[in-house]
């Protein structure tokens, strides 16, 4: 499969500040669903600003979509930023706007042609079920319904890789589950996903997501044999795999 | 009501949270610097061009001044520089001042009817050359022939005038181009501001694939628009005041004062202030924006 990401020996910190990510490594593929999981403040947000081009590392080497993001030219990141959709841990709705206008914002940004942008708009939203809220302000809606929204946002432009930070923090554990099959859902139509999450118990619902947990800015189970949730098809392949070679 | 098509594409879609240009005070502070420069441009370029005016009106004049308590006398040698004068090419307007004009001229620092009879007055003999060339020569031949002639140009008390106008002329155009330096500095400071009140939303804007052109052609739209409104306002402020200060010199009617007034150049650099201060303001409304968003990924 071909390399979508790409981390080798990554580290990051913020100002002059100890590192808040320690020697990560690793490859996500084209298609990949994967979990990234850690307690709080264990570096899944400062991975994920990684990802969708907030940071650049301090040390080690990042190569996104086939490009170093290290030494990338600045010019160069509105391009590869449209290529990701982001569902931030706070949502960053833009609040004067309606939630209609939220989440046509990223076709507007891109160029896309009004009736367009009408037409994916009004669809993405029904699909979200946020079509009667269409013309609200985002903080007039719920946590769950500003959620959708933020899910929305980020999905319109049909990103090549959506990143989820926390996505079912604020929801009940049925809106939980809807999102993820939505998130499955977009996965099967070729969106890479990667969620960061410390809700271990949803994912054993992603049975072929791969799972990368950071413990205090580093990776913990190196050899791997625990990037596949508990109870996984795959994880079950690991152990048959293992058995098989003792 | 703007036209979409002067719009761009995140003012149309609101990508900022709309701002009334007319609201707050860089509006005003723009119309007032405008009016300002605008008035202190007027004033340098009345005076040069008042200065120039009188120049070209004085330049070849010349008057001959003939001390002599004598009034016989003195008459033989206004006869003889008349004379002298008249017989050379080149001089024109021979002119011998009456003595019921000599003695108005002196009423102003004498007072009405205390320049007696008896006080002894020179004579006085107006001409014109026709080059400053020709003027030299005839004031050194009079000074030579004729005992207690004097001849003073008229450009040479025009000199310090000229050189006092320039002075002030140079002062008002370096004012109006401090006004109008303040008046960018003010520009970066309101889209500092701008970025700051809006920093979270821009951010926002950057992480879902927005362009810097499309924060800064935002920016720059919006302070041109009020730079446009400010300037627009203080044009024409000042406008009213350079008509009222024209009157009122109309009214005086004399002397370098009557002579300033704004030449086709003059107008032309004036209604230039408020389209150079718009273009001003937008270009560093602009490089403001474009500067503080590289300093961001």
């Amino acid at each position: 499969m071909r390399p979508l990401a790409r981390f080798e020996n990554v580290g990051l910190r913020y100002g002059t500040d100890a590192e808040v990510l320690r020697d990560i490594s690793f490859r996500l593929d084209a298609g990949t669903f994967m979990f990234l999981v850690g307690a709080s403040g264990a570096g899944k947000t400062s991975l994920l600003k990684l990802l969708y081009l907030n940071r650049r590392p301090t040390r080690g080497r990042v190569t996104l979509f086939g490009e170093d993001i290290g030494s990338i030219e600045r010019k160069k990141l509105p391009a590869l930023r449209r290529r990701i959709g982001v569902v931030f841990q706070d949502f960053r709705l833009v609040d004067h706007l309606s939630c209609f206008d939220n989440v046509a914002l990223p076709l507007r940004i891109e160029g896309v042609v009004e009736s367009e942008v009408q037409a994916h708009v009004g669809e993405l939203l029904e699909w979200v079920g946020l079509t009667k809220r269409a013309h609200a302000r985002p903080h007039t809606l719920s946590g769950g319904e500003q959620q959708r929204l933020a899910i929305a946002r980020a999905v319109i432009a049909r990103p090549d890789l959506l990143l989820a930070d926390e996505p079912t923090g604020n929801v009940d554990p049925q809106m939980a589950q809807r999102l993820l099959h939505l998130f499955q859902e977009l996965n099967r139509l070729g969106t890479t996903v990667v969620v960061a999450t410390h809700a271990v118990h949803l994912l054993p619902q992603v049975p072929t997501a791969m799972v990368l947990r950071l413990d205090r800015g580093e990776m913990r189970d190196p050899t791997g044999s625990l990037r596949h949730p508990p109870g996984s098809q795959r994880q079950a392949a690991i152990h048959e795999a293992g058995r098989a070679a003792e | 009501m703007i036209p979409d098509w002067i719009r761009p594409r995140a003012e149309r879609f609101r990508f900022l949270p709309a701002e009334q240009a007319a609201r707050g005070s860089l509006p005003w502070i723009v119309a007032l610097m405008v009016a300002l420069a605008v008035l202190g441009m007027a004033a340098g370029i009345s005076l040069v061009s008042g200065v120039g005016v009188m120049k070209d009106g004085l330049a070849q004049r010349f008057t001959v001044q003939i001390v002599e308590p004598n009034p016989d006398i003195r008459a033989d040698k206004v006869a003889a520089t008349v004379a002298a004068l008249e017989g050379r090419d080149g001089i024109s307007r021979i002119r011998v001042l009456e003595t019921a004009e000599l003695r108005e001229l002196l009423e102003p620092w004498l007072g009405s009817g205390n320049v007696g009879e008896d006080l002894p007055l020179p004579a006085m003999i107006d001409a014109e050359a026709e080059s400053p060339a020709l003027l030299n020569h005839v004031a050194a031949s009079l000074e030579r022939d004729v005992d207690g002639a004097r001849v003073d140009d008229h450009a040479g008390w025009l000199a310090p005038v000229a050189r006092l106008a320039w002075v002030l002329a140079i002062v008002a155009l370096a004012a109006a181009l401090l006004l109008t330096a303040a008046m960018a500095a003010i520009i970066v400071l309101g889209v500092r501001a701008g970025l700051t009140r809006h920093a979270e939303t821009v951010d926002v804007l950057h992480l879902i694939g927005a362009e810097d052109r499309v924060i800064t052609q935002l920016f720059q739209y919006r302070f041109g628009m009020v730079a446009a409104l400010g300037a627009v306002t203080g044009f024409l402020v000042a406008l009213l005041l350079i008509f009222a200060i024209g009157r009122l010199i109309t009214a005086l009617g004399s002397g370098l004062v009557a002579a300033a007034g704004l030449p086709w150049w003059g107008w032309v650099m004036v209604v230039m202030v408020p389209v150079v201060a718009v273009m001003l303001s937008t270009i560093t409304a602009r490089i403001t924006v474009e500067r503080s968003l590289a300093d961001v990924l």
